[in-house]
C-alpha cells in the first residue's frame, strides 16, 4: 500500500482533470465505509476529488456530505439538518479567515471575543453529534501589515498566534475527539505561492491550491485511518545502512557509522531517535536482516551510541531466509495484521521484493542523500496510533454529554465571569481641549450605536465645550489586553432646569461590555451635581444602522411615548450597577 | 488537435464521453457542468494549455466551441 507521502507527491504531479476523473468510481478495494461532513464557512468543496483519492488509495469508500456555506450555527443548532440526522465519522469544521476579514480585524484588540466565538462552535458540535472533530489552525499572515513598526501595536501575527494557541489547547483538552489540522503548517511547507489562490478566492470564496488541499486531504485521511483501526502498528527494520552506516559482518563494531556527533552517523543515530520516540507510543518494533545474529545483539548491546536495545525489539528474524517469508512468520508471532506492517530497507531488491511479494506491507526505502533520511518516518506519517475506536468515542460522548450539562448551568454565570475577567477600566471625563479632534471625528463617523447621527464640526465642538451650558463627555476604555482608545461621547445640554442629552455614541467595538451603562451613569450623575438638573431628555432619530440604540434606553430607564422623545428621571432612577468595570473620572487621555 | 485535447478534459471533468462532445455541448446541455465544475475546468484548462485565462475568458467559456475559441486566443496571447 502506498504511503499517504507517496499518494502527496502523486497527486501534486497529476494534472487536475486526470486527478478529477480517477475518483470517478471507488475502486473495488475500497471496501470500508467512513463518512464524513464538512461544516465550513468558504468554498472548501474543490477538496472533494484530493480526499477522494486519499481514501480511495487507503481502501475506503467515502461519503462526503458539504454543508452550507458559512452557515455553522445553524447547522449544529438544527436537529433537523443532515450533520444531526445521520451520525458522520468525522466532522471537518473549516474555518477560513482572509486576513482582510472583518471579523479578525476586529479581533486585532480583543482576540477573546473571537476564540469564545470558536468555542461556541467548537463545543456545542461535541454536544451535538458523536463524531470526531478536525479543527484547523488560521493561517498567519505572509506580510506585515504596519511593515516594521508591527511590533508596536495590536497587529495580526499576534491575535491569530493567540487564537491558533487556543485551537490547539481545545484539542489537547479534547483529544479524545478533536484532532488538529495545521493549516499554518501546511502554509510552512507549501509557501503562499502554493498554498493561496487569489483568483479564486475573490472570484468564488475558494481559497486554497491543489498542493494545500492535497495535505490537508492527507491529514483528514490519517484521522479517518486512525478511526477505523488501520493506522500502522508495527515497524520491521533492517539493520545495515538502516539502523547504522556500514556492514557489521564486515566493519565491525568499531567501524559502523553511528554516533552522536558526525555525519553520517548523526544521521542513523536520529533516525534511531525518532524509531524510539515510536516504540514509546505504543509501535511495536521487529528486525528483520540478513545477518550473523550475533553480530547484531553486539551493537544494541555494546555500541554507545546505539540508542535502540534489544529490549527494545518484540521480535526478530536474523537470519539468511528471504525476507518475505520472515516478515509473514514475524506477523504470525506478534499476532497481527500484515496490512499494519511498515518494512524499511535500504535494498532496493529486499523492498522491490516485499511490495511485490506482499503487497499490504508498506515499505520504505532508506532515501539517498542520507540526510533526508531522519525526516522519512515522520514525513510518511503512519503511525497515528491512538488507541481510539467507535466504542471509546462513544463512551467518550456520555461523559461528555453529562459535561455539558453541567457546563450549561453554569453558562448564565459565564458572560459576567467573562466581563470580570477582562479587568476593565472606563476614564470617563469632560473632555480636554486636545480630545476635541478625536470626538469630532467620532460624531462624523458613528453610525450604529449612536442617538442621533448628529454630525458636528470641529467649530461646533469648540463652542460646545467653551459652554456654560453644555458639556462633553468622553469615555476612554481598556482592558487586559489592551486600549480601545476614545470610543464614547456624549454632549449634554442644559436647558432651563432640564437636561438634554444631544449626542450620545459609542463605537462598536466596546459595546456590550456594560461600558455603555456606566457611561451614561457618570455623565448623568456628574451634570446633576454640576447643574442640579434630574429630568433628561433624549431625543432619538431613527436611521437605517442606529436602532440598536432603542433597546439601550429601554434598559436604562427611559420611558417614550412616540418612540422619538425619550425621557428620564433620575429620582426615579435605578442605576444598573456594574461591578466589573473600574471608573476613573480624573486624568488625561491622548485623542 | 487542441480541439481533440480540449474534449479529452470536457470528458474527464464531466463524466461524458469524447464522442458526445460537439458544437452544442455547453453549461446548458451538460448537467454537471455547475461553478464549482467550471473552477475546475478552467485550472485543468490552463495545465493542459499552459495559458492563464482572463475573468473575462473565464466567464465566456461556457461551451465546447466558446473553450476552443478562448484557449486560442489565449495562446496566441502568451506568444505575444
Amino acid at each position: 500500500m502506498k504511503t499517504l507521502q507517496e499518494i502527496h507527491e502523486q497527486i501534486v504531479k497529476s494534472t487536475t482533470a486526470d486527478l478529477i476523473a480517477s475518483v470517478k468510481e471507488a475502486p473495488l478495494n475500497a471496501t470500508h465505509p467512513v463518512s464524513i461532513y464538512f461544516l465550513m464557512n468558504f468554498t472548501i468543496n474543490p477538496i472533494e476529488p484530493f480526499l477522494k483519492h486519499y481514501l480511495y488509495q487507503s481502501n475506503f469508500n467515502s461519503d462526503i456530505i458539504f454543508g452550507q456555506y458559512d452557515n455553522i450555527m445553524q447547522e449544529i443548532l438544527d436537529d433537523q439538518s443532515i450533520l444531526r440526522t445521520k451520525q458522520f465519522d468525522l466532522v471537518v469544521c473549516s474555518l477560513f479567515y482572509h486576513t482582510q476579514d472583518a471579523l479578525l480585524i476586529e479581533s486585532l484588540n480583543n482576540p477573546e471575543h473571537f476564540i469564545n466565538q470558536l468555542s461556541t462552535y467548537f463545543d456545542n458540535i461535541l454536544e451535538k453529534t458523536s463524531s470526531l472533530l478536525l479543527l484547523n489552525t488560521l493561517i498567519t499572515p505572509f506580510f506585515s501589515e504596519t511593515g516594521i513598526t508591527s511590533q508596536v501595536r495590536p497587529n495580526q501575527t499576534d491575535a491569530i498566534l493567540e487564537i491558533n494557541q487556543f485551537i490547539r489547547h481545545y484539542v489537547r483538552q479534547h483529544a479524545n475527539r478533536c484532532f488538529l489540522m495545521d493549516w499554518n503548517r501546511y502554509t510552512q511547507l507549501l509557501g503562499e505561492q502554493n498554498s493561496l489562490d487569489y483568483r479564486y478566492w475573490y472570484m468564488y470564496k475558494a481559497p486554497f491550491k491543489k498542493d494545500f488541499l492535497s495535505l490537508y486531504s492527507n491529514d483528514i485521511t490519517k484521522v479517518a485511518r486512525a478511526l477505523k483501526g488501520k493506522a500502522k502498528k508495527c515497524l520491521i527494520l533492517d539493520c545495515d545502512n538502516t539502523l547504522w552506516g556500514g556492514i557489521i559482518g564486515e566493519d565491525g563494531i568499531g567501524g559502523i557509522k553511528l554516533d552522536n556527533h558526525n555525519y553520517p552517523g548523526k544521521v542513523f543515530y536520529d533516525f534511531q531517535q525518532t524509531v524510539l520516540k515510536l516504540s514509546e507510543i505504543g509501535v511495536i518494533l521487529a528486525l528483520c536482516s540478513k545477518n550473523n545474529e550475533q553480530d547484531v545483539w553486539e551493537v544494541f548491546e555494546k555500541h554507545p551510541y546505539s540508542l535502540l536495545r534489544r529490549n527494545h525489539f518484540a521480535a526478530h528474524r536474523i537470519n539468511w531466509v528471504n525476507k518475505a517469508d520472515n516478515i509473514i512468520d514475524l506477523v504470525n508471532e506478534l499476532n497481527i495484521g500484515i496490512d499494519s506492517c511498515v518494512f524499511v530497507d535500504d535494498s532496493k531488491t529486499e523492498c522491490e521484493l516485499i511490495r511485490t511479494a506482499l503487497p499490504d506491507v508498506t515499505v520504505l526505502q532508506v532515501p539517498q542523500p542520507i540526510y533526508e533520511y531522519p525526516a522519512l518516518l515522520l514525513k510518511a506519517g503512519l503511525f497515528d496510533t491512538i488507541s481510539l475506536n467507535q466504542e471509546d468515542a462513544s463512551r467518550n460522548k456520555k461523559y461528555q454529554e453529562e459535561n455539558q450539562r453541567k457546563q450549561l448551568l453554569k453558562k448564565s454565570h459565564s458572560v459576567t465571569d467573562y466581563l470580570a475577567s477582562l479587568e476593565l477600566v472606563a476614564l470617563i471625563h469632560p473632555i480636554t481641549e486636545t480630545e476635541i479632534p478625536r470626538v469630532t471625528q467620532l460624531t462624523q463617523k458613528t453610525n450604529q450605536f449612536n442617538l442621533n447621527t448628529q454630525r458636528y464640526t470641529q467649530q461646533q465642538i469648540e463652542n460646545f465645550y467653551h459652554s456654560e451650558n453644555s458639556m462633553v463627555f468622553s469615555l476612554t476604555a481598556k482592558d487586559k489586553f489592551g486600549d480601545y482608545g476614545l470610543t464614547g461621547v456624549l454632549i449634554a445640554k442644559k436647558i432651563g432646569k432640564k437636561g438634554l442629552i444631544d449626542t450620545f455614541l459609542m463605537s462598536c467595538r466596546v459595546l456590550s461590555r456594560n461600558l455603555e451603562d456606566v457611561f451614561v451613569q457618570t455623565c448623568l450623575n456628574y451634570c446633576k451635581q454640576k447643574w442640579g438638573v434630574t429630568e433628561w431628555e433624549a431625543d432619538f432619530v431613527p436611521s437605517d444602522k442606529n436602532m440598536q440604540i432603542v433597546p439601550f434606553l429601554q434598559k436604562t430607564g427611559f420611558t417614550t411615548e412616540d418612540n422619538q422623545k425619550y425621557f428620564l428621571n433620575m429620582n426615579q432612577w435605578s442605576q444598573e450597577k456594574v461591578t466589573h468595570i473600574k471608573v476613573i473620572t480624573e486624568g488625561i487621555t491622548y485623542a | 488537435m487542441l480541439e481533440q485535447r480540449v474534449k479529452k478534459i470536457l470528458s474527464q471533468l464531466f463524466q461524458i464521453p469524447v464522442e458526445s462532445i460537439n458544437e452544442d455541448t455547453s453549461s446548458d446541455t451538460v448537467p454537471n457542468w455547475n461553478s464549482l465544475a467550471h473552477m475546475n475546468l478552467v485550472v485543468a484548462l490552463e495545465e493542459e494549455f499552459g495559458v492563464s485565462f482572463s475573468d473575462e475568458q473565464m466567464i465566456e467559456m461556457l461551451s465546447y466551441p466558446l473553450i476552443v475559441l478562448t484557449v486560442k486566443e489565449a495562446a496566441n496571447e502568451k506568444t505575444i
